[in-house]
């Protein structure tokens, strides 16, 4: 019988809450007489608990399993992306993250006393949230879970995933609990239960990519020091040479430090909690803090550009950390997960409802390998600037960091290549139509939508639900009557769609769609490249699936029934 | 030494240059990179400039020239 630990985990400043068992209804029926769930989700963090949400509000019934009785422990992923913020906004409860979170823009290198990088992240009037925002992942995930509950997610933690048999119609799981083993059939699966996932391994999945050598010890403290948020990097500090060091700061007075641990100390002497404590003062003095200071929570990290070569195995599909391991030097691996979560729900959703075949995720991992490889390469080049895997790269390292000291031309050697949203333009999802030569700028097919302010604290996006959406920008009275035609028609079939219009003339005349927004000085047709009139479809993760000018002969219904029947390139309406 | 080289392609060099000195061996490695200068130097066509930039860089790492950033905080 699995029984997890139900002792709250130790915190200054997240109060643990232990999520009782309750005894689900197959425990009490005869096996094989129940009918199989739609989805079930295996692992309650972020990842998981997003994409619960996201199916949740589209009526998909959810079943998320939980191998332990409370949220995470520690701060873990720390740092949220823009394009991240606009995925939580979506699961209803960014307003929460930020009544927390602290904001932030720039990040520092430091080489011998001095900023030999510094990186600054644009933040336009137009972005509703900052390039970076942080919140431990325990205090994200409690807010997620309330959110889960609220939409009726059957939430059931002290729940362990024992073993998964595929069928041809479903997929059987045997679930271990404080009460006993019991089976759980659903339709499909999808693993979110992170580095060491259970559904990983009981389908004897293997990663492919590179593990680097080096670790770092990751150390929570709580301390009271007056500097702004950001990221600030250390590399070859006299306290630990020829090594970097990261130091953030997140809420709730407690500021992180990581420390790469020399090739020469065990794990078990790094974990050490007197050698934690005498790092962490040496830096503090290093950098000249001198307040006192307290541990909140340690753990160990070895980098990883791992990913799985597929993220659908019939019935079973992988996200997050189950799919793919990335370093955290670029903030990469939440935030590349819930772009996963965000890219999957609606394709799941459109499966279950039988609005598309299940061939459209193949598209989820086409689309989200894809991305996944591109960050490998970017997260390699950060990773071996930090710790450099081999003699050739740490000459190059010290070399470089020399040389921008005095010069400015190697510095940008020392990004650490944030993560940023990826662009689906070669998905089979992706159209281009004949007019898109037109276009010289917007946001291009495959690429996420653009946020534009369009009123006082309010921000274009804001008006997204998680569905399609159909833009249409200028006073085209009939590109504007044939897209409300098609979304009409395509809300007869049960597809979620939402028709959007936005004109500068000062009100809505013609009563079609279902949100008018007025656009007096025609900034978002400018940015969206559509001042002569345009119209976007996106799909319900916000990326452009297909734009046209009005010359165009395109219609929207045929967008949309190309995309769920994930018709494969070659067949596209050009 | 003002940038020259398209950033993308500084990133190749990195790559390459600390893959060569792997694959060379740490007792070639001096060897591997002074050729590699001495190839560049005849190819520059500016031996004075070469002079200027093997001085400058056997100060590099050190903060007192005057194109250096700014002494800042650490915090």
């Amino acid at each position: 019988m699995h029984h997890p630990n139900l002792q709250p985990n130790p915190s200054s400043y997240y109060d643990y809450q232990v999520f009782p068992f309750i005894r689900p209804a197959e425990m009490d029926t005869a096996p094989n007489t129940t009918q199989a769930h739609p989805v079930a989700i295996v692992g309650a963090g972020p990842i998981g608990l997003v994409l619960a949400i996201l199916l949740a509000k589209q009526n998909i019934q959810v079943s998320l399993i939980e191998s332990e009785a409370q949220v995470c422990g520690g701060s873990r992923a720390l740092a949220l992306t823009k394009r991240s913020m606009e995925i939580i906004e979506q699961t209803g409860v960014s307003a929460e993250f930020l009544k927390e979170a602290l904001v932030w823009s720039e990040g520092f290198s430091f080489y011998r006393g001095q900023i030999v990088h510094h990186l600054d992240m644009p933040f336009s009037a137009d972005d509703k949230f900052a390039p970076m925002t942080n919140l431990p992942q325990c205090n994200m995930e409690g807010i997620l879970v309330e959110q889960a509950r609220a939409l009726g997610v059957d939430l059931r933690f002290q729940t362990r995933l024992n073993a998964l048999t595929q069928g041809t119609d479903h997929v059987a799981l045997t679930l271990d609990t404080p009460e006993g083993e019991y089976e759980l059939k659903a339709q499909w699966v999808v693993g979110c239960d992170g580095a060491r996932s259970s559904v990983r391994k009981l389908q004897g999945l293997r990663f492919e990519g590179q593990s680097f050598e080096s670790r770092f010890v990751i150390a929570d403290f709580k301390i009271d020091i007056d500097a702004p948020t950001g990221r600030r990097c250390y590399f070859d500090p006299p306290w630990l040479p020829g090594h970097s060091v990261l130091l953030h700061k997140a809420p709730f007075g407690v500021w992180r430090l990581d420390y790469q641990v020399p090739e020469d100390v065990s794990d078990e002497v790094a974990l050490d909690p007197q050698r934690i404590h005498k790092h962490i003062q040496a830096h503090l003095d290093y950098i000249g803090v001198s307040a006192p200071w307290k541990i909140e929570w340690t753990t160990l990290y070895k980098p990883n550009t791992l990913t799985l070569p597929s993220y659908r195995h019939n019935r079973v599909l992988f996200c997050g950390d189950a799919a793919h391991l990335l370093p955290v030097f670029g903030v990469r691996g939440m935030n590349t997960g819930v772009q996963d979560s965000i890219n999957l729900a609606w394709k799941l959703a459109a499966v279950v409802n039988e609005q598309a075949s299940p061939d459209i995720l193949d598209s989820y991992s086409a689309e989200r390998i894809a991305d996944a490889r591109q960050i490998c390469q970017d997260a390699g080049r950060s990773t071996r600037m930090m710790a450099p895997p081999s003699r050739g790269y740490r000459v190059l390292q010290k070399a470089v960091l020399a040389l921008s000291v005095n010069h400015s031309f190697p510095r940008g050697l020392l990004h650490w290549r944030t993560s940023r949203p990826i662009d689906y333009a070669d998905s089979a999802l992706t159209f281009k139509d004949a007019s898109e030569t037109q276009f010289s700028t917007g946001p291009a097919p495959g690429a996420p939508a653009r946020n534009v302010q369009i009123g006082e604290q309010q921000f274009l996006l804001d008006c997204f639900q998680y569905s399609f959406q159909v833009l249409v920008f200028g006073d085209n009275l009939r590109a504007l009557k044939q897209a409300y035609a098609d979304v009409l028609e395509l809300r007869q079939h049960g597809i979620a769609i939402q028709l959007i219009h936005l004109d500068s003339a000062p009100q809505q005349t013609s009563g079609l769609a279902d949100i008018y927004l007025h656009d007096p000085s025609s900034h978002a047709a400018t940015l969206w490249d559509a001042k002569e009139g345009a119209i976007y479809v996106l799909r319900p993760d916000q990326h452009v699936c297909t734009r046209w000018k009005p010359t165009s002969e395109t219609r929207v219904k045929e967008i949309i029934q190309a995309l769920l029947t994930a018709i494969p390139l070659q067949a596209k309406p050009i | 030494m003002n940038r020259k080289l398209p950033f993308p392609e500084l990133e190749r060099i990195y790559d390459e240059l600390a893959q060569a000195i792997d694959q060379c061996g740490i007792e070639n490695e001096s060897e591997l990179l002074c050729k590699i200068i001495l190839c560049l130097a005849n190819e520059h066509c500016d031996g004075n400039r070469v002079s200027q930039i093997i001085a400058e860089c056997l100060n590099e790492g050190s903060i007192t020239t005057s194109e250096r950033i700014k002494t800042m905080r650490l915090i």
